[in-house]
């Protein structure tokens, strides 16, 4: 052993007391220990030990420089946008948010984390800068008409054939992704909409796009809109009030909703072709084949390492599991889609640290893992973490949620017809949509998948306000007692944290595990607490 | 007014799906095609041999196996169709051609090939992917989906779906669409011969019971209607338009009534706008062409997210209004509807601050319920249109 | 006497060819990357035991939570918004 490792070795044994895995152990308090009551803020951050501790210090550094950096890229515009925006606000509660994500990581697993989070930090920063920069009721920029406002659940790699033309998903920055960070924020909107009259039964992530339309806090750019009929009814609802709003010339992109069937592809794929004649349109440009093929190379990439992943997730040794893998997967997919060449370096990376952890046979989470689950379902927005607090918990592994199944085809570089159909295929199995949507079929997959990744559990997401998974409830619940699968409805109302708390959603695993399994909590700090004013 | 001959007994014919000439026609040897939703062309559904049969459950008070399966979060509309799916009540059916207009609606049809609830045997079912906008490309899927779908299937069970036939088809339709406007169209007049009740009961038979055992008893009901005299002197306080999703109970239109306000339009699904239109086929054209053309086009369907689709949902329901001299608009959606409850919003405030037109918005259940509630809601909006009325339309 | 001037002045020469001579150059530059090296070193170490101990105690997250946020909230909240559909 180096002296170096033998220090470090001597300074854990003395500082271990600290470590809340440990103290979970010992019972001398746990993972939640360290919180200020309600709030979700913490005392001191986690104690993971000299070389973890210190490269999740290094991290939050890394993090805090592509903060600066987005600031410094367009001060104006960034203080601007905080003081304009109330959803911009909630952005500050960043460090709060990967801090409840990695919770109990370690090793690998912390690693891989940190480095998918970072890819979205980056990504997500210079996108904020951007959108800024050019946002019109801020002042305008130099590219504010070449942006094109798309919705965020259409997959935007198909405009990559527009050279000088920037896609942006228009609802992931007030909407999508800050309800991750923030559980408050959605709710302000969603009481916008309903006091106009929306029922509150609607889909909440829907009814929340709808009163950031109404209550004009969209960003604004660019000289169409693409809007669409993804992932279902209410997504196609709400894009009346936000055409209204936006106020620009707009084309429905709408794909097949039985989009399993062969005679569904030729019509999405001329979805696509209209969408793309209507761009060239509105914009003046003429689209490039070439170009696109570039960014195609880049998204067939990232997915052979995924499918490459999957392997490893169906593996006890996968260094990536939870919500690492959950939100990455989402972003990368949903948002990135093939457009940043980071996504596909970082995932580089990241393959080669899952080879090792795998030759190495190393166990994640200190091998506390008891059982492996299949998140099925669109998943509650406002509780990112809830795949980390039921590993911490119960050591519950989230092997592979839903939303990670999306397009995973190649797509062909160098035949624009073929390129096209596949865009078409690829675009279908788009966000709360591959599997929710479009037929019994795709819904009851679920046990497939479930057993082809050696999982014992479903945890199924069970959005109060999903007309589409309520509908299929008792079949499911049948299923996996005919199958012998550990099954758990987990009820939440998607970005409406005040129906549902995650106190809530923490209770209907918790009496699955101690009525039915009769099992102990890793940790007992974690089994019920109040984190109704977090972030 | 002196009472409608037959009224009674569309009454009658009301109280079950599988009433006195549905059995008529399935012990004819007929088949019984169902369907929830019009996006399922009707007039495809009545070529020869075939009658078509759009679900109802009547008095369906209760859905508690239906809510089982599909959690009471739901449309009750289509757990009321599950729920007596399961009764047995839909036993008499061939087929249901279903439509994936809504997600619910999906879930509860797949429940029909799932549970396999209705017992007749060679019972199928396929649900179709309807288009979500008024374009070509959409125009294209939807006549592949019903190709696919609808046509071939019925092909293959030895139906006749040659051009001719299809033609005779529209032709049956065209006659029972013109008995039907032709009695609807006295809801005009300032002192109507009919009620929105009256005529809420003969649309629903024209839909629920085989055509050609309905027709006799509609013309005879339309040769009625043209010596009818109207009571002496208009017997209501005002007059709307019942704009929205799903109403299949004339209850609900006679509690509407009962409150003062005459329903003079019925723009809502099961209505006759859209339903009773008639089918043109241009020169060039297929039958099948037309058909599937023209219920693209009359499609009102909240779901349609193009901008043509959506203004021409407005500028219909005020085209009615405009028709009909409907006072105001009751603007009703069927309770946990993503689609209605969205449009109702965004429609209500389009027709209030740009058209001028007063919109009263409930919501409802399949049951009617709340009689209490909704009576207390439309009494105080007809007397603001009595009131505004009064102040010379301000 | 004259020795001693003799010895002073070889010296002094001794000296100057020395300071004139590629060992000392080398020595000044070395000790100037020292001084410089010892004062990013202890730069770095102020840098990292002021962010260390931000980061332990979760400071930034405090201020955000109690200070910056309640400030915002207020601001937000009593801005008028043109909403309507």
């Amino acid at each position: 052993m180096k002296i170096t490792d033998k220090v470090i070795a001597s300074i854990d044994k003395k500082l271990q007391r600290f470590d809340p895995l440990w103290q979970a152990d010992h019972g001398k308090g746990g993972l939640r220990s360290r919180y200020y009551d309600k709030t979700g803020i913490a005392k001191w951050r986690e104690w993971r030990g000299v070389k973890d501790t210190f490269y999740d210090y290094t991290q939050w550094l890394n993090n805090i420089v592509s903060m600066v950096q987005m600031v410094a890229s367009a001060p104006i515009p960034c203080l601007k946008g905080f003081w304009e925006y109330r959803w911009m606000g909630s952005y500050l509660g960043t460090f709060c948010f990967i801090d409840r994500l990695y919770e109990g990581y370690r090793g690998y697993e912390l690693r891989i984390a940190h480095m998918n989070m970072h890819a979205i930090v980056q990504s997500l920063t210079k996108k904020i800068a951007l959108v800024l920069a050019n946002d019109k009721r801020l002042g305008g920029g130099p590219l504010s008409d070449r942006m094109i406002p798309v919705d965020e659940v259409l997959p935007p790699l198909f405009l990559k054939g527009f050279k000088d033309l920037i896609p942006i998903p228009l609802q992931t920055l007030p909407e999508f992704i800050i309800c991750d960070i923030d559980q408050h924020i959605e709710p302000y909107y969603i009481d916008v909409a309903e006091s106009y009259g929306l029922p509150a039964d609607v889909c909440s992530r829907c009814a929340a796009e709808t009163g950031v339309a109404i209550d004009d806090a969209f960003p604004i750019f660019g000289k169409a809109f693409l809007t669409t009929n993804m992932p279902c009814n209410a997504s196609e609802s709400t894009s009346m009030f936000q055409r209204r709003r936006i106020g620009l010339p707009d084309n429905p992109v709408t794909l097949a909703m039985i989009h399993n069937e062969p005679g569904a592809h030729p019509y999405s794929t001329q979805e696509l072709k209209d969408a793309i004649a209507f761009i060239e349109k509105e914009y003046g440009v003429k689209y490039d084949w070439d170009e696109m093929f570039k960014y195609a190379r880049e998204m067939n990439e990232q997915n052979t390492i995924e499918l490459e992943k999957w392997d490893y997730f169906k593996t006890p040794y996968s260094a990536l599991s939870g919500i690492a893998e959950t939100l990455y997967r989402l972003y990368s997919w949903a948002s990135a889609n093939g457009q940043d060449p980071y996504f596909t370096r970082n995932d580089q990376k990241v393959i080669k640290l899952m080879r090792r952890a795998y030759e190495e046979k190393y166990k994640p989470f200190g091998g506390r893992t008891r059982h492996r689950a299949f998140l099925w379902g669109p998943s509650a927005v406002y509780y990112t973490d809830f795949p980390t607090w039921t590993q911490n918990c119960w050591g519950i592994t989230i092997v592979l949620n839903m939303d990670s199944t999306m397009g995973h085809n190649m797509i062909s570089t160098d035949d624009p017809e073929q390129a096209i159909q596949d865009l078409a295929l690829f675009s279908e199995k788009a966000v709360m949509r591959h599997h929710a949507v479009g037929g019994w079929d795709n819904v009851n997959a679920v046990w497939e998948w479930a057993r082809n990744f050696n999982c014992d559990m479903v945890l199924f997401n069970d959005n109060v306000a999903c007309k589409g998974m309520n509908g299929v409830h008792a079949l499911m619940e049948e299923q996996a007692r005919d199958l012998g699968f550990h099954f758990v409805f987990i009820e939440h109302d998607l970005e409406d944290s005040r129906t549902i708390s995650r106190q809530d959603m923490r209770k209907c695993v918790n009496d699955y595990m101690q009525i039915v399994l009769n099992e102990q909590p890793l940790d007992a700090t974690l089994v019920d607490f109040d984190d109704s004013d977090a972030y | 007014m002196k009472d409608l001959k037959h009224l009674i007994y569309f009454e009658n014919l009301l109280q079950e799906a599988h009433n006195e000439l549905v059995k008529q026609a399935v012990e004819e040897g007929k088949m019984a095609l169902g369907y929830n939703c019009y996006y399922i062309p009707e007039t495809l559904l009545n070529l020869p041999g075939c009658f078509s049969s759009r679900l109802r459950a009547p008095q369906c008070s209760s859905t508690d196996v239906a809510n089982y399966y599909m959690t009471t979060r739901n449309c009750p509309y289509a757990r009321s169709i599950l729920e007596r799916a399961i009764e047995g009540g839909y036993n008499y059916l061939d087929a249901l051609f279903g439509a994936e207009s809504c997600a619910t609606m999906e879930r509860a049809e797949e429940h029909f090939f799932l549970l396999k609830p209705v017992k007749k045997e060679n019972f199928f079912v396929t649900i179709i992917d309807p288009p979500m906008k008024g374009d070509q490309t959409n125009l294209d899927y939807y006549k592949a989906q019903l190709k696919l779908k609808v046509v071939d299937e019925l092909e293959k069970r030895g139906v006749d779906v040659s051009e001719e036939a299809m033609r005779k088809a529209i032709e049956d339709h065209n006659e029972i669409s013109r008995i039907i406007t032709e009695i609807g169209n006295y809801r005009k007049l300032a002192n109507p011969t009919i009620t929105g009740y009256e005529f809420h009961v003969i649309q629903l038979v024209s839909e629920v019971c085989p055509h050609y055992l309905i027709l006799p008893y509609l013309q005879e009901t339309l040769e009625e209607m043209r010596t009818r005299e109207p009571e002496p002197k208009f017997p209501f306080r005002a007059r709307v338009a019942l704009v929205g999703s799903e109403v299949d109970d004339p209850e609900f239109t006679k509690l509407i009534e009962s409150c003062g306000a005459m329903v003079v339009a019925d723009r809502y699904c099961f209505g006759s706008f859209p339903s009773r239109e008639q089918i043109e086929i241009l020169p060039g054209e297929t039958a099948f062409d037309a058909i599937c053309r023209h219920y693209l086009h009359w499609n009102q369907c909240a779901r349609f997210m193009d901008g043509m689709k959506i203004d021409q949902r407005h500028n219909e329901v005020k085209r009615l209004v405009d028709e009909f001299h409907a006072d105001g608009i009751i603007y009703e959606n069927m309770k946990f509807c993503e689609f209605w409850s969205y449009e109702k919003v965004l429609a209500s405030y389009i027709f209030v601050n740009e058209m001028d037109i007063p919109c009263c918005t409930i919501e409802k259940e399949y049951a009617l319920g709340a009689v209490g509630q909704l009576r207390t809601r439309f009494q105080a909006f007809i007397e603001s249109l009595e009131i505004k009325n009064i102040q010379g339309g301000k | 006497m004259k020795n001693k001037k003799i010895k002073k002045l070889e010296r002094r020469i001794k000296r100057e060819a020395f300071c004139r001579s590629k060992k000392f150059r080398k020595f000044v530059i070395l000790k100037f990357l020292l001084k410089a090296l010892g004062k990013l070193l202890l730069f770095a170490g102020i840098f990292f035991v002021s962010t260390f101990a931000l980061y332990m105690f979760n400071g930034e997250n405090k201020l955000i939570y109690y200070v910056i946020r309640p400030l915002l909230n207020k601001h937000y909240d009593s801005q008028v918004r043109d909403r309507k559909i």
